[in-house]
C-alpha cells in the first residue's frame, strides 16, 4: 500500500485520460438507462432528445418498488447467483487442477469436450433441458436454476482456471509433495490461494453468468415468487406498451449489485500477491 | 404396512412412539415423492386449471379474467383456476416449449396465424361435446370463427377480437387546417403535409424497420389489406395484383421519403402517438386504454374512422382459447369455458377489456352509449376477416416470415414495389408447391 | 515454503491409486457436463432427424432437415454473417480487453472507479442494454443522430439499424461492449500474473516499452489470450442471439441474421424443431472444427515455442 503513493507520484496522465474517456464512452448507454429512469414516460420518444432527465421519477420508483416484487426478484437472483457460483467453484476448482496437474490419456480431448458443451446453441437446448428437469422434479424450482446455471459456467470455469493454475508453477507442487503434502492439500492451500485473482475472475464470471441468465430462468420458472430479476424485467414490458422508464428504473437497479460488489472484490486483482509470493 | 408393524412393536415403549409415526409420515412423503419424480408426474392437481396467460396482470383484460376467476371459483367449489401469469414477450415460445415437452397447459390461448397450426397438429381437444351441451353453435360465434373448424370438429373458442381501425388525432389535423380522410387522396395529404422533421411529427405509423416478421406484418397488415390487397386469396397465392402494387407503392414511398417513423417499433411509435406526435395509427381498439393512459389531452382528442384506402375488407386479430389434448383437466377446463361464454361475461370482457368479444351480439348498449369510439370497431367486427392468409392459416408464420423479408429487402435494399409484389408471389407459390 | 507435512498423512493411500484421485478431481465435473449438456445435446441430435413439425408423429426423416436448411436461399450468407459477427467481437474483445486491461493495471486517481465501471455493461441485463441501444440508435428521435444532425447542420445521419451492413456493424458493436468486461478481467488477472521480476529483467536489460510489451507482457498474457479468443469464437458463433433479436431481428432482409437466430426463428416462430436442432447441429460441427484447427495450432506453435 505504502507502494501506492510512490505510484501515484508517477501517474501516466495520458494513461489516465484514455482510461477515464474510455469510461466514459462505455458508460453512455447505463447513462442513457440512468437518464431514461429518471424522467416521465413521454420523454423517452420526445424530440428533440433532452440530454438531461426531467427528474419526474417518484411516481416511476413508486410504482417498480411497491406494485412489482422487484426486491424479492433481486434475492432470488442474488441467491441464484452466489449459490451456483459456490456450485460451480467447488466442482470446477478440482476439475481444473485434475486437468491442470494429472496427466491421463485423451487429456487434449478431454479438455476440449468440456468446452466443446459450449457449442450447441443454448437456444436448441431448450426443450431436452426443460423435459429433463421435469423428470427431476426440478421444474418451477429455483435449485433447478441453481444446478442449470451452476452447469452452464462450470466448462468455462474449468478453462479459466485451467489457464490460471497452469501459471503457478509445478515446482511448488513437486516440493509439496516431497515434503509429503496430499493433492488435496496442494490444491486447497497452495494453488488456489496462489492463483486467487485467477479465482476470483472466474467467480464474477460465473456471478455475471447467472445474474443476467434468462432463456433458462423463464422456462423454467413460472411463478411469480420464483422469478429472478431477469424475467422481472421482461415482464413489464407488454402486449401494447413498454415504459421506458419503469423499465430502465428496474434496468438500473438491477445493474447496480453487480457493480457495488465488484467495487468491493476487485482489490484482489491488484494486491499482486500471485506472482510476487510465486517467485519470491 | 411395514411401519405399521413396526410401530406397535415399539409401542410398547411409549416414549419413541410419536417419533416413529412422524418417521412413517416422512418416510410416505418421501417415496410418494420419489415416485412421482421417477413418473414425471406433472406438478398440476387435479381439479385445478391452468391458466398460463401473458393477460393476467393487464388492466384490462386481467381485471376480466379475475374477475370471472373469482366468481366462477365460488360457484365450482373444488375446482381452482391457476393464473400463471408469463410476460407477453415470452409467452408463445413458452407455450410452445410445454406443449413439446408434453407438459401442456388446461387453457392454451393462442392467435390467428398459430391457432390453425395447433389444430393441424393434432394437438387440441374437440370442443363439440360441451358445445353441444351449452346450446353454442358455430353460428354463434364471431369471424373468423372457421379458423377453429377442422373436419367438421370445433377446436376452440375466439376469446376476443381486435379488429383494425384507423385512429386520428383531429387537433393534429385541426391545426394543419386539414379534415379528416375520406380516401386515399385525403390520406395521402395528411400523411405529407403533418410531416415537420424539425420536430419529427409525423402524419402516421407505419412499421418501418426491420424487426420480427410476425410483428411488423402486424402493423402493415391494415393498411395493406384496405387497399384491397391480400397475400392469399381462397388458399391461393394471390400478391401480384394491381392492388397490392398500389399498397406497396404507397408503403415504399413513404418509407422512401421518411413520412413515417423509420426503424421505430410500435414501443416507440405507439408513445409517439400518445404524446401527439404522430396523427394517424391504424390499430385496435386497444390504442384508445393506451391512450388514455398515457395522455389524456391526446385521447380527448382521437376518433377513429374505418381504413378507406381502398376496396378492401377490414382485417381483425383475434386471440383463441383452447383445451390441448394432453390437458389433464378436459372437464373443469371446459367448464371453465363455457362460463366465460355466458352472456354475462361476454358483456363484462367488452366492459373491461374494450374488445369484441368470442360470441355475436355480445355488446352491452349501455357500453355502446358511453364509449361511442367504439361503434366502429363494432361495425368493422361484422365484416372484418383475419389477418393471417386466407385458407392456408396454418402456414401463417411460414408465409409471414416470406413476405416480411421481401419487404424489408423493399424498404431497405432497393427493390422496387413492382418486383416486390412478382418476387412475393413467386416465393409464395413455390413455398405452397412444397406443400402439396 | 515451508509446508505443513504433519497433516497430509491420509493422503498416502491415495497416492498410489492415481485413477482415483482423477475420478475424485474430474468426476463432479464431468458428471454434471453429462447430465446437463450432453444427454441434451444427444437429445437434440436426434431430433435434428425427425420431422419438421411440433405434431406427436413425428417419422424419422434422416438428413432431410439438413437438406433443407442447406438448400434454403442465402444459408450461405447466414454462414458469413455469422463469421463477421464472430471474428469482430473476437477481436475487438481482445484488443479493447488488454488494452483497457493494460491502462487499469497502472496506478492512478480513481482507478478502483474506472475498473467497477468497465464491468456495467457485462451487469446490465441484456435485454435492457439492448433497449437502451435502440433508443440511441433510432433513426429520427435517437440521440446519436439528433447530435450528428447538429454537428452537420442536418447533413448527415447514420441509419443505424436498417441499412445493410451498418445494421451488422451495430449489433457487432454492442455484443463487444456486452463482452468487453469479460476481456478486461480475464486480461487483468492475466497481467497479475506475470510477475513483477520480469519486468525488472527487461528494465534492467534496457527494454523500450514497446520491447518490454512485446517480450514480457504478450507471451505472459498468451494463454489466457488463447483461452479468450476461443471462448469468444465458440460463444458469438453460437449464442449471437438476443440484441439481434430484439434489435433488427435479422433484417434487413436477413443482412445481420446469425445461424443461431434463424435457428431460433425456425424453432419458435415457424414451428420447424428439426430444421431448429439441424441448425444448432451445424454449429456445433463447425465450432468444434475451427475450435480444433485452432487449439491444435496455437498448441503446436506454443511446443515449438518452449
Amino acid at each position: 500500500m505504502q507502494n501506492d503513493r510512490t505510484m501515484m507520484a508517477r501517474t501516466n496522465w495520458i494513461a489516465a485520460l484514455l482510461a477515464y474517456s474510455l469510461a466514459f464512452v462505455v458508460a453512455i448507454p447505463f447513462l442513457w438507462m440512468l437518464k431514461s429512469a429518471l424522467e416521465s414516460p413521454a420523454a423517452a420518444t420526445a424530440y428533440p432528445p433532452a440530454l438531461l432527465p426531467d427528474g419526474a421519477f417518484i411516481e416511476t420508483f413508486r410504482t417498480i418498488l411497491f406494485e412489482t416484487r422487484l426486491f424479492h426478484w433481486l434475492l432470488n437472483s442474488f441467491l441464484v447467483s452466489t449459490i451456483s457460483t459456490l456450485v460451480a467453484l467447488s466442482i470446477g476448482i478440482p476439475a481444473a487442477y485434475g486437468l491442470s496437474r494429472f496427466n491421463f490419456r485423451h487429456k487434449g480431448l478431454m479438455t476440449l469436450s468440456i468446452l466443446g458443451t459450449q457449442m450447441m446453441p443454448p437456444i436448441v437446448l431448450i426443450i431436452p433441458l426443460y423435459t429433463t428437469f421435469i423428470k427431476l422434479g426440478l421444474a418451477d424450482s429455483m435449485v433447478g436454476v441453481v444446478i442449470a446455471n451452476a452447469a452452464f459456467s462450470l466448462p468455462v470455469m474449468v478453462w479459466m482456471l485451467k489457464t490460471v493454475f497452469d501459471g503457478v508453477p509445478f515446482e511448488i507442487d513437486e516440493a509439496a509433495r516431497i515434503d509429503g503434502a496430499s493433492w488435496i492439500y496442494i490444491a486447497a492451500r497452495i494453488v488456489v490461494p496462489l492463483s486467487l485473482p485467477g479465482v476470483i475472475a472466474a467467480s464474477i464470471f460465473s456471478f455475471l453468468n447467472a445474474w443476467d441468465e434468462f432463456m433458462l430462468a423463464r422456462t423454467l420458472l413460472r411463478t411469480v415468487d420464483q422469478w429472478v430479476g431477469t424475467i422481472g424485467l421482461s415482464s413489464l414490458m407488454g402486449e401494447y406498451v413498454t415504459p421506458w422508464n419503469q423499465i430502465m428504473a428496474t434496468a438500473l437497479i438491477f445493474t447496480l449489485p453487480p457493480v457495488i460488489l465488484f467495487l468491493f472484490v476487485q482489490k484482489y486483482f491488484v494486491s499482486g500477491l500471485s506472482a510476487g509470493a510465486v517467485k519470491g | 404396512m411395514v411401519s405399521q408393524h413396526w410401530e406397535s412393536h415399539i409401542s410398547r415403549s411409549g416414549r419413541v412412539r410419536r417419533p416413529s409415526r412422524f418417521a412413517a409420515v416422512i418416510g410416505r412423503l418421501a417415496s410418494a415423492t420419489a415416485l412421482a419424480c421417477l413418473l414425471g408426474v406433472s406438478a398440476a392437481d387435479a381439479g385445478e386449471i391452468n391458466y398460463p396467460s401473458f393477460q393476467w396482470t393487464e388492466p384490462t383484460y386481467g381485471a376480466f379474467m379475475k374477475e370471472l376467476k373469482a366468481d366462477f371459483e365460488k360457484n365450482n367449489p373444488g375446482i381452482k383456476v391457476k393464473d400463471t401469469f408469463i410476460p407477453y414477450s415470452s409467452f408463445a415460445d413458452q407455450m410452445f416449449v410445454d406443449i413439446s415437452s408434453g407438459n401442456a397447459p388446461d387453457v392454451l390461448t393462442a392467435f390467428d396465424p398459430d391457432f390453425k397450426r395447433y389444430i393441424d397438429a393434432d394437438l387440441l381437444e374437440p370442443l363439440n361435446p360441451y358445445l353441444d351441451a351449452a346450446g353454442l353453435k358455430l353460428e354463434d360465434f364471431i369471424a373468423p370463427e372457421q379458423l377453429a373448424v377442422s373436419n367438421g370438429k370445433i377446436y376452440g373458442i375466439p376469446f376476443a377480437s381486435n379488429p383494425r381501425a384507423l385512429f386520428v388525432n383531429t387537433q393534429m389535423l385541426k391545426s394543419a387546417g386539414l379534415e379528416l380522410p375520406k380516401n386515399f387522396e385525403d390520406f395521402q395529404k395528411i400523411v405529407k403535409a403533418l410531416r415537420d422533421p424539425k420536430q419529427q411529427t409525423f402524419g402516421l405509423a407505419l412499421s418501418a424497420y426491420s424487426g420480427s416478421a410476425s410483428q411488423q406484418f402486424l402493423e402493415y397488415a391494415p393498411i395493406v389489406a384496405s387497399f384491397g390487397a391480400r397475400f392469399f386469396t381462397d388458399g391461393k397465392p394471390s400478391a401480384d395484383t394491381p392492388e397490392m402494387l398500389k399498397a406497396l407503392t404507397f408503403y415504399k414511398s413513404v418509407v422512401d421519403q421518411n413520412l413515417v417513423p423509420k426503424g421505430a417499433k410500435f414501443e416507440v411509435f405507439r408513445p409517439m402517438f400518445v404524446n401527439g406526435k404522430i396523427a394517424m395509427y391504424a390499430a385496435g381498439p386497444f390504442m384508445a386504454a393506451v391512450t388514455q393512459a398515457g395522455n389524456l389531452e391526446t385521447y380527448k382528442n382521437i376518433t377513429t374512422v374505418p381504413l378507406m384506402l381502398g376496396n378492401g375488407k377490414p382485417i381483425t386479430v383475434t386471440s383463441f382459447l383452447a383445451i390441448p389434448k394432453s390437458s389433464q383437466n378436459k372437464e373443469e377446463t371446459a367448464k371453465f369455458l363455457m362460463t366465460l361464454l355466458q352472456e354475462k361475461w361476454q358483456g363484462r370482457l367488452v366492459e373491461l377489456a374494450s374488445v369484441i368479444p368470442g360470441r355475436k351480439n355480445m355488446i352491452p348498449a349501455a357500453y355502446l352509449k358511453s364509449n361511442p369510439w367504439f361503434e366502429t370497431f363494432n361495425t368493422l367486427a361484422s365484416e372484418a376477416v383475419s389477418y393471417a392468409p386466407a385458407g392456408v392459416e396454418q402456414y401463417g408464420s411460414d408465409i409471414i416470415a416470406i413476405i416480411g423479408k421481401r419487404i424489408e429487402a423493399m424498404l431497405f435494399g432497393g427493390v422496387s414495389a413492382q418486383d416486390t409484389t412478382k418476387l412475393i408471389q413467386s416465393d409464395l407459390v413455390a413455398f405452397m408447391a412444397t406443400k402439396r | 515454503m515451508s509446508i505443513a507435512v504433519s497433516e497430509s498423512s491420509p493422503a498416502k493411500a491415495f497416492r498410489s491409486w492415481p485413477n482415483m484421485h482423477l475420478w475424485l478431481f474430474l468426476g463432479p465435473c464431468i458428471a454434471s457436463l453429462i447430465a446437463v449438456f450432453l444427454v441434451p445435446i444427444w437429445q437434440t441430435l436426434q431430433m435434428s432427424l425427425y420431422s419438421d413439425t411440433m405434431g406427436r408423429n413425428v417419422a424419422f426423416v434422416g438428413l432431410a432437415n439438413y437438406a433443407r436448411i442447406i438448400g434454403q436461399d442465402g444459408f450461405l450468407q447466414l454462414l458469413v454473417t455469422s463469421i463477421i459477427y464472430t471474428l469482430g467481437n473476437v477481436f475487438f474483445v481482445w484488443f479493447f480487453g488488454l488494452g483497457i486491461a493494460l491502462l487499469l493495471n497502472d496506478h492512478f486517481p480513481g482507478r478502483a472507479l474506472i475498473r467497477a465501471i468497465f464491468i456495467i455493461p457485462w451487469a446490465t441485463p441484456y435485454v435492457a442494454a439492448s433497449l437502451i441501444f435502440s433508443l440511441l440508435f433510432n433513426f429520427d428521435i435517437g440521440v446519436l443522430n439528433y447530435l450528428l444532425s447538429l454537428a452537420t447542420g442536418g447533413r448527415f445521419v447514420i441509419d443505424f439499424l436498417n441499412a445493410c451492413p451498418n445494421a451488422l456493424i451495430s449489433l457487432t458493436g454492442i455484443s463487444i461492449w456486452k463482452l468487453l468486461p469479460l476481456g478486461i478481467v480475464m486480461m487483468l488477472s492475466a497481467l497479475q500474473s506475470i510477475p513483477d521480476s520480469h519486468y525488472e529483467a527487461a528494465k534492467v536489460d534496457g527494454a523500450s516499452r514497446l520491447q518490454t510489451f512485446w517480450y514480457v507482457t504478450l507471451p505472459g498474457v498468451r494463454s489466457t489470450t488463447v483461452m479468450l479468443t476461443l471462448l469468444m469464437m465458440i460463444w458469438c458463433f453460437g449464442r449471437s442471439f438476443t440484441a439481434i433479436y430484439l434489435l433488427t431481428g435479422g433484417g434487413p432482409a436477413g443482412c445481420s441474421e446469425t445461424i443461431v437466430l434463424r435457428s431460433y426463428l425456425e424453432m419458435f416462430q415457424m414451428f420447424h424443431p428439426g430444421s431448429a436442432a439441424a441448425l444448432g447441429v451445424g454449429v456445433l460441427l463447425i465450432s468444434m472444427l475451427c475450435a480444433g484447427l485452432y487449439y491444435g495450432m496455437v498448441n503446436r506453435r506454443g511446443s515449438h515455442a518452449e
